[in-house]
C-alpha cells in the first residue's frame, strides 16, 4: 500500500481517460479523417497520409506553448464529445428498456404483443409436454425436451412479456414476478427494502447497476459514429460494431442486474416484513405474499 | 497479526482523514466498502485484501461482480402445483412461470405450493 492515495488519484485519472478522453479522442480523429477524405474518397490511404503529413508539419513550425494549447484543446474537445454522449445514455436506456416515446407506442405495442404471442405458444407446448409425460414416467429424452423449451420460454422472458425490447422485457418480469409472487410492489417498495438490505447487497447491486451504465455509455457511443457516416461512409460500420459490442454487454448486465434484484427479494423480503411489523420477528423464510400485499399498502399509502 | 497486515493497517490508519474525504467524492458503493474496511479493521480483522478491492482496476470501477456460469444450460424447469390453502380440498392449480399465485376461490387466500 505504498502511497495509497496517489494510487487511487492515477486510477481515477486512468478511469477519466478511459471513459471520456480516449474514446473522444479517437472519434476526433475519426472526425477529422471523414472531414478530409469525406464520401468521394473514403478509403483513400495516400490522401490521407498527404493531409496528416500537411497538418504536422504545419503544427511542427507552431511554437511550443501553441502546440501544447492545441493538444489540451484535442483533449478538452474529446472530453466535451464524450460528456455530450453521457448525456444521450438517458434515451438510449430508454430505448434499450422498451420505454419509446408517444410516437412509436403503435410499434411498442406490436412488437410486445409478438413476443407475448411467442412466449405463450411456447409455455402452451411446454404444458402440453409435461401433461402428456407425466413426471415419474418421464424419459431422459422427454425430460429434455421439456428443459429445452422451459429454456427457451425463459430466454424470449422471464415472466409475461410486456415490453417490445428483451432487455425491458427483463425489468419488466422482476417487476411482475414481485407482484405476483411476493405482492410487492417494486417501485414503491424498493427504497423500504434497501434501507434493509446489508452492505454486501448494497455494494453488489450498485455494481450491477455501474455495469449496465458502463455497457450502455458504450452503446450510446455508436451515435456519433453515425452521425459521421452521413459524412464519411466508413464510420457506419465502425458505429453498428460499437453499438453491437455495447448492446451485448448490456444485455449480460442487465441480466444480472434483474437476476441479483431478484434474489435480493427471495433472501431478505422477510427482513422488510419484520423491520415493518408484518411479520413475526422469529418467522423464517420468503415472504408470503400476503405480508408483501401488506408492505405495499403501507408504502403507496393509497396512492 | 501478520506483519503485512499490521503495515496495512497503519498506513490506513495514517490516511484515513484525506482517504475519507476522497472517497465521500465517489459513488456509494465506493463508500460503503471504505466504511466496510473501516469496520473490519475495528474488529480486527484482515483489511490487505479489501484495500486492494478500493482500487478501481477497470473502466467501470467495477472490482468484483456476479457472473452467470459457463454452459449451465437450461436447466430443469420447476413445474408448480397448488393446492388448497388450508388442506381441505384436492383442487390443484397451476399458473404461468412466474405467473400470478392462483387463489382458493371459496376464501380468496392463495394457493399453497405443492411441489416444484
Amino acid at each position: 500500500m505504498s502511497d495509497f492515495f496517489g494510487e487511487l488519484a492515477k486510477q481515477l485519472a486512468a478511469r477519466w481517460l478511459s471513459l471520456l478522453a480516449i474514446p473522444g479522442v479517437l472519434f476526433f480523429a475519426a472526425g477529422w479523417t471523414g472531414l478530409r477524405l469525406g464520401h468521394a474518397h473514403a478509403l483513400d490511404l495516400p490522401r490521407l497520409a498527404d493531409a496528416t503529413n500537411n497538418v504536422a508539419t504545419q503544427v511542427a513550425r507552431w511554437p511550443g506553448a501553441a502546440q501544447a494549447l492545441a493538444l489540451i484543446g484535442v483533449v478538452l474537445a474529446s472530453a466535451i464529445v464524450g460528456l455530450a454522449v453521457q448525456a444521450l445514455v438517458g434515451p438510449v436506456r430508454a430505448i434499450c428498456l422498451g420505454q419509446w416515446p408517444p410516437g412509436f407506442r403503435r410499434l411498442a405495442t406490436a412488437l410486445a404483443g409478438r413476443r407475448r404471442r411467442r412466449w405463450a405458444t411456447l409455455v402452451r407446448q411446454r404444458e402440453e409436454l409435461q401433461t402428456r409425460h407425466p413426471p415419474h414416467t418421464r424419459t431422459p429424452d422427454q425430460q429434455q425436451r421439456i428443459d429445452r423449451i422451459a429454456g427457451r420460454i425463459n430466454e424470449i422472458a422471464m415472466s409475461e412479456p410486456g415490453r417490445p425490447t428483451w432487455m425491458g422485457d427483463r425489468i419488466h418480469a422482476l417487476s411482475q414476478v414481485t407482484v405476483n409472487r411476493y405482492g410487492l410492489d417494486l417501485n414503491f417498495c424498493w427504497s423500504r427494502l434497501w434501507l434493509v438490505l446489508p452492505e454486501t447487497a448494497h455494494t453488489e447491486i450498485n455494481i450491477a447497476q455501474s455495469g449496465f451504465a458502463a455497457a450502455l455509455f458504450t452503446a450510446t457511443w455508436s451515435i456519433p459514429y453515425l452521425i459521421l457516416g452521413t459524412l464519411w461512409w466508413p464510420a457506419v460500420p465502425i458505429g453498428l460494431v460499437i453499438v453491437s459490442v455495447g448492446w451485448s454487454r448490456a444485455r449480460v448486465k442487465i441480466g444480472i442486474l434483474t437476476d441479483l434484484t431478484e434474489a435480493t427479494l427471495d433472501v431478505y423480503g422477510r427482513s422488510l416484513a419484520i423491520a415493518l411489523g408484518v411479520a413475526d420477528p422469529s418467522a423464517t423464510g420468503p415472504l408470503a405474499p400476503e405480508e408483501g400485499q401488506r408492505i405495499t399498502d403501507i408504502a403507496r399509502k393509497g396512492r | 497479526m501478520h506483519d503485512e497486515e499490521r503495515a496495512a493497517l497503519a498506513k490506513l490508519c495514517d490516511q484515513l482523514p484525506r482517504l475519507r474525504a476522497e472517497i465521500a467524492r465517489h459513488p456509494v458503493a465506493t463508500q460503503q466498502l471504505l466504511a466496510h474496511i473501516e469496520a473490519q479493521a475495528r474488529a480486527g480483522q484482515p483489511v490487505r485484501a479489501l484495500l486492494a478491492d478500493l482500487l478501481p482496476v477497470d473502466q467501470s470501477g467495477v472490482t468484483r461482480q456476479l457472473e452467470t456460469l459457463p454452459s449451465l444450460g437450461p436447466g430443469r424447469p420447476s413445474e408448480e402445483r397448488f393446492g388448497c390453502p388450508d388442506g381441505l380440498c384436492d383442487r390443484e392449480a397451476t399458473t404461468t412461470p412466474a405467473g400470478p399465485l392462483p387463489r382458493c376461490w371459496l376464501t380468496g387466500r392463495f394457493m399453497k405450493l405443492r411441489s416444484g
